[in-house]
C-alpha cells in the first residue's frame, strides 16, 4: 500500500504569530495569573510586585467594587458587603450551601429561584459575578503586563468540581470577557508544572489542599503523557475550615455567647485564626490579640500542639479521598513514586506530616505551592493557543463523579462511571413504562449514590413525540458526551421515529444564557464600551480564525483530499466570509462562519480519517520491524 | 462515508485480535493515538475538526477502556463473533457457580466489619477471576473456536460480570470501614 504523506490536522495556525495566552488559578482565598514568556512560565505581578490577588470583592453603594487587597483590608469593617470564598458557593444551589450559609455573615436573597445571591450595598450578587470581578482584574493585569489583548485563557478548577460548578466557572469567565480554551483540573496543572520541570517518570499522587477545596489525583507520567488514573476530593474542604475551627476555639476561650452573632467580630476572629495558623508553621507558639466590642483587648496564646489538635479533623478528612483514589486507580500506596504538595494549606506542618505518614513516600514541595497551579495552566494555555508544540505533552484527564439518569423508583442508572477518561461518549437505551406513552422526562444527575435524592440534579428535559406503543416497546437511546473540559451534553433519540432532543446540560439552577447576556450588558466592565461593537469585534475574530484554519488546511492537504470543484467551493466560501466580515452585520458574519464550517465538514472528515489511517498503518509497520 | 469508527478496536491499536494481550503495547498505542487526536491538538482548528477530534478521542478512550478490562474485553471479542451477552435469551448459570456465589455473599455479610476477613475474601474472588480469565483465553485465542466453545466462553464472561460486581461490593465494604 502506498503511504500518503499527510500533514497533521489541527496545526493550522500561522507559526509566526505569537498570541497572548495565560493560565489563571481562580482560588478560594487567592487568585493568580501566569504566562509563558521566552519559553518560561512565570506568574504575573501587580503594580506593587505582588503575585497573589486575594479573591475578595467589596461592593459599595456608590462607586466601583474594590477587589483584592483593598477589599480584604475592608472586610473586618464591612463584612456584609465584602464577599470572600465565592468559590465555595459557585455553581451550588441555595439548599447545597445551607450549612455554609450558617457560617457566613452575609444576607442571602432567598427570593432568587436559581442562583443564591448575596444582598450587598450594590444590589444582589451571585458567586459567578464575584468571580467575574476577580477575573477582570487579572485580565487587566495581564493585558497591561503583556501589552495586548488576550487570545485565550486556561482556567483551573478543582478536579472534584461537578458539572454545575465547572459551568458556573465558565460563565464567570464569559462575564469577564475571556475566551476560555480549556478548564484544567488543578492537580493536573500542578503535575504539568512539576513534570516538565523535572522530567519525571512514574506514578505520582497530587495532594492539593487549598483555601476551600481539596483534591487528590493519581497520575502516571510517561514520555510527556500525563494520564490521570483516578481523582477524588471534597469541593468544600480546605484551609478556611481550619481557620473556622481555630476561630471557634477562640470564641470558646472568650466564652461570651453574644460574640457568636457579631459578624464583625467573627470576621476578625477568622482573620486572626488564619494569621495564627500561618505563624505556627515557623514558631511553636503565637499570641492572638482580639478587639472586643466593649473596647477592651483580649490576648490569647495558642501553641502549635494545641492548634494541631484543633485542625486534625480537617486533615483526617482528606485521607479518605486519598484511599479512594488509590483504590480507583487499582494501586497500592507502595506503587506511588512521590507526592506533589499543592495549595497554600499544605504549608501547615501537620498536613505534611500526616500525608507523609499516610503514603510513606517522599513529598515534593519545591515549587511554591501557591504558584504551581497557575504555572501549569500557563504551560497548557501556551500549547493550546499554538505558541508551543503539543508534541511533547498530552494531558489525559478523567471525570470526577459518575453521571447517570433517573429511572423508576427514584433510582440512578449510571451511564458514565467516575474516573472515565475524557472526552467520553456513552449511550444507553431506555423504554417507556406505560402503554401509549408519548413523552418521557429525562433527569440527569451526578454522583455516586443509588438514590436520586442523594445525587446532584444537573438538568431535566423532555423528549416528546414518541410514537404511542405498548409499554416497553419504544427504544429511547440517551447519549452522554463529556468534553475535554469535563462538561456534559446529552442527546436523546427515539429509535423508531428518529425524533431527537439535544440539550447542552445547563444545570437546573445555573444562570440562563439570557441572564448572562443581561449581566454582560449591566456589568461595569463593559459600561464604557458599546456592547454591539464588542460583539462585532468578537465575531470578526472568530471569522478570522476559521478562515485561517481552513485556508492553511487547504494549502497543505487541499489537493490530496478534494477535487477541483470541492476546492473551488471552499475557496468561494472563504472569500464570501472575508467579504461579509468587512461589514458591520454581526449576525450575518455569524451565519457565514457557520456556513463555512458546514462547507468544510467533508474535508475535515477526510483529513482526520486519513490521519488515523496513517497512524494505524504506522503501527503495522512497527510490528514488522519489532 | 466510511469512517475509522468501523474499524474494530484491535485494528485501531494495531494489535493482535486475541484475549491475551500485551498491556504495555496497548498503552503505548493508546498514547500514540491520543497524542494525535486529543482535542488539545485542535484548539485552534476549524469547528468541524474540533468536533471530529472530540469524537475520535472519545472513540479511542472507549476502545482502550474496553480492551483494558478483562471482562469487557471478553464481551467485546464475543461480540465480534456475533454473540451479544446482554441480548442473549439464555440466562442459565452453572448451578455450582451460583452456589459458590451464594457462599461468597454470605461470607461478605459476616466479613463486613473485619479488614482481614474482607481481604481474604477479596483474594478468593480474585483467584476465581483469574481462573476464568485463563479459561477464556484458552478458548478465544484458539482459532477457530467451535460454537460450543464460544458458548462456554459466554458463560465464563457472564461469571466475570458477577465476580466484578462482587469485587466492587467488597471494596465498598472496605471503604465503609475507614
Amino acid at each position: 500500500m502506498a503511504l500518503l504523506q499527510i500533514s497533521e490536522p489541527g496545526k493550522a495556525t500561522n507559526p509566526h504569530e505569537h498570541r497572548l495566552a495565560v493560565g489563571i488559578d481562580l482560588g478560594t482565598t487567592n487568585s493568580l495569573i501566569a504566562t509563558v514568556r521566552s519559553g518560561e512560565a512565570r506568574v504575573l505581578l501587580d503594580e506593587e510586585g505582588r503575585s497573589l490577588l486575594p479573591s475578595v470583592v467589596r461592593y459599595r453603594a456608590d462607586g466601583e467594587p474594590q477587589i483584592g487587597y483593598p477589599a480584604l483590608a475592608a472586610a473586618i469593617n464591612d463584612p456584609m458587603n465584602t464577599i470572600a470564598s465565592a468559590k465555595r458557593m459557585i455553581g451550588r444551589k441555595t439548599a447545597d450551601i445551607k450549612s455554609l450559609r450558617d457560617q457566613l455573615p452575609y444576607n442571602f436573597d432567598d427570593e432568587s429561584a436559581n442562583v443564591p445571591r448575596i444582598i450587598t450595598a450594590d444590589g444582589p450578587r451571585s458567586a459567578i459575578e464575584v468571580s467575574a470581578e476577580i477575573l477582570t482584574v487579572l485580565k487587566k493585569r495581564a493585558e497591561s503586563a503583556l501589552g495586548g489583548d488576550l487570545g485565550g485563557v486556561v482556567i483551573t478548577v478543582p478536579a472534584y468540581f461537578d458539572d454545575a460548578q465547572r459551568q458556573a466557572t465558565k460563565d464567570a469567565a464569559k462575564l469577564a470577557g475571556l475566551n476560555v480554551m480549556r478548564l484544567l483540573n488543578e492537580p493536573t496543572a500542578a503535575a504539568v508544572a512539576y513534570g516538565l520541570d523535572q522530567g519525571s517518570e512514574g506514578i505520582y499522587a497530587i495532594y492539593d489542599l487549598g483555601g476551600g477545596t481539596f483534591d487528590v489525583s493519581i497520575l502516571r507520567l510517561n514520555r510527556g503523557v500525563f494520564e490521570v488514573l483516578a481523582t477524588a476530593g471534597d469541593s468544600a474542604l480546605g484551609g478556611d475550615d481550619m481557620d473556622r475551627l481555630i476561630a471557634e476555639w477562640l470564641l470558646d476561650n472568650i466564652n461570651d455567647e453574644s460574640l457568636s452573632h457579631n459578624s464583625r467580630f467573627l470576621r476578625q476572629a477568622m482573620a486572626a485564626a488564619r494569621t495564627a495558623k500561618e505563624a505556627l508553621t515557623e514558631k511553636t507558639s503565637t499570641n492572638i490579640s482580639l478587639d472586643l466590642p466593649d473596647g477592651s483587648i483580649r490576648d490569647i496564646t495558642l501553641d502549635r500542639t494545641t492548634m494541631e489538635g484543633i485542625i486534625a479533623p480537617v486533615i483526617d478528612k482528606t485521607l479518605l479521598p486519598c484511599r479512594r483514589s488509590l483504590r480507583d486507580a487499582g494501586l497500592d500506596k507502595k506503587d506511588i513514586d512521590g507526592i506533589v504538595m499543592v495549595g497554600g494549606s499544605t504549608r501547615v506542618l501537620s498536613v505534611k506530616d500526616k500525608v507523609e505518614n499516610f503514603f510513606a513516600k517522599k513529598l515534593f514541595t519545591d515549587v511554591d505551592p501557591d504558584q504551581v497551579v497557575a504555572i501549569g495552566a500557563a504551560i497548557q494555555a501556551d500549547i493550546l493557543i499554538g505558541n508551543s508544540s503539543a508534541d511533547d505533552m498530552l494531558l489525559l484527564d478523567v471525570i470526577p463523579l459518575s453521571l447517570g439518569i433517573e429511572i423508576m423508583g427514584a433510582m440512578v442508572e449510571k451511564i458514565i462511571p467516575r474516573n472515565a477518561t475524557i472526552p467520553v461518549t456513552r449511550a444507553q437505551e431506555f423504554t417507556t413504562y406505560k402503554d401509549g406513552q408519548t413523552a418521557m422526562s429525562i433527569h440527569v444527575v451526578q454522583g455516586e449514590r443509588e438514590l436520586v435524592s442523594d445525587c446532584r440534579s444537573l438538568a431535566r428535559f423532555e423528549l416528546r413525540g414518541i410514537p404511542p406503543l405498548a409499554a416497553g416497546s419504544a427504544r429511547i437511546k440517551v447519549s452522554f458526551q463529556v468534553d475535554a473540559d469535563g462538561l456534559l451534553s446529552v442527546t436523546a433519540r427515539e429509535a423508531t421515529t428518529g425524533i431527537e432532543t439535544q440539550v447542552d446540560v445547563k444545570p437546573s439552577y445555573g444562570l440562563t444564557d439570557e441572564e448572562i447576556e443581561q449581566m454582560l450588558r449591566d456589568s461595569i466592565a463593559f459600561a464604557d464600551e458599546d456592547i454591539q461593537a464588542r460583539l462585532l469585534a468578537e465575531q470578526r475574530v472568530e471569522a478570522e480564525q476559521v478562515i485561517l484554519a481552513i485556508q492553511s488546511a487547504l494549502d497543505s492537504d487541499g489537493e490530496k483530499f478534494l477535487n477541483e470543484n470541492e476546492r473551488a467551493d471552499l475557496l468561494h466560501g472563504i472569500n464570501k466570509l472575508k467579504e461579509i466580515s468587512a461589514s458591520e452585520h454581526t449576525e450575518k458574519i455569524k451565519q457565514a462562519v457557520s456556513d463555512l464550517n458546514q462547507l468544510s465538514e467533508v474535508f475535515a472528515a477526510r483529513r482526520m480519517d486519513a490521519s488515523i489511517r496513517s497512524v494505524m498503518a504506522g503501527h503495522n509497520i512497527n510490528e514488522f520491524s519489532e | 462515508m466510511q469512517t475509522t469508527f468501523e474499524n474494530n478496536f484491535f485494528d485501531l491499536f494495531g494489535i493482535d485480535r486475541s484475549y491475551t494481550l500485551d498491556r504495555h503495547l496497548l498503552r503505548d498505542r493508546f498514547r500514540d493515538l491520543q497524542k494525535k487526536f486529543h482535542p488539545d491538538n485542535f484548539a485552534s482548528a476549524s469547528e468541524q475538526e474540533r468536533r471530529l477530534s472530540a469524537q475520535y478521542a472519545a472513540h479511542i478512550n472507549e476502545a482502550y477502556t474496553t480492551l483494558s478490562d478483562p471482562m469487557q474485553r471478553g464481551r467485546y471479542i464475543l461480540s465480534l463473533h456475533g454473540i451479544d451477552i446482554d441480548e442473549e435469551q439464555d440466562t442459565r448459570m452453572d448451578p455450582e457457580f451460583l452456589m459458590q456465589q451464594i457462599e461468597l455473599r454470605e461470607e461478605l455479610d459476616t466479613a463486613e466489619s473485619s479488614v482481614e476477613a474482607l481481604s481474604s475474601l477479596s483474594d478468593k474472588v480474585n483467584d476465581e477471576f483469574s481462573k476464568r480469565e485463563a479459561s477464556i483465553a484458552g478458548i478465544l485465542d484458539n482459532t477457530p473456536a467451535l460454537d460450543s466453545e464460544l458458548d462456554t466462553a459466554r458463560h465464563l464472561v457472564r461469571e466475570l460480570q458477577f465476580l466484578t460486581r462482587m469485587r466492587s461490593e467488597i471494596e465498598q465494604a472496605e471503604e465503609a470501614l475507614f
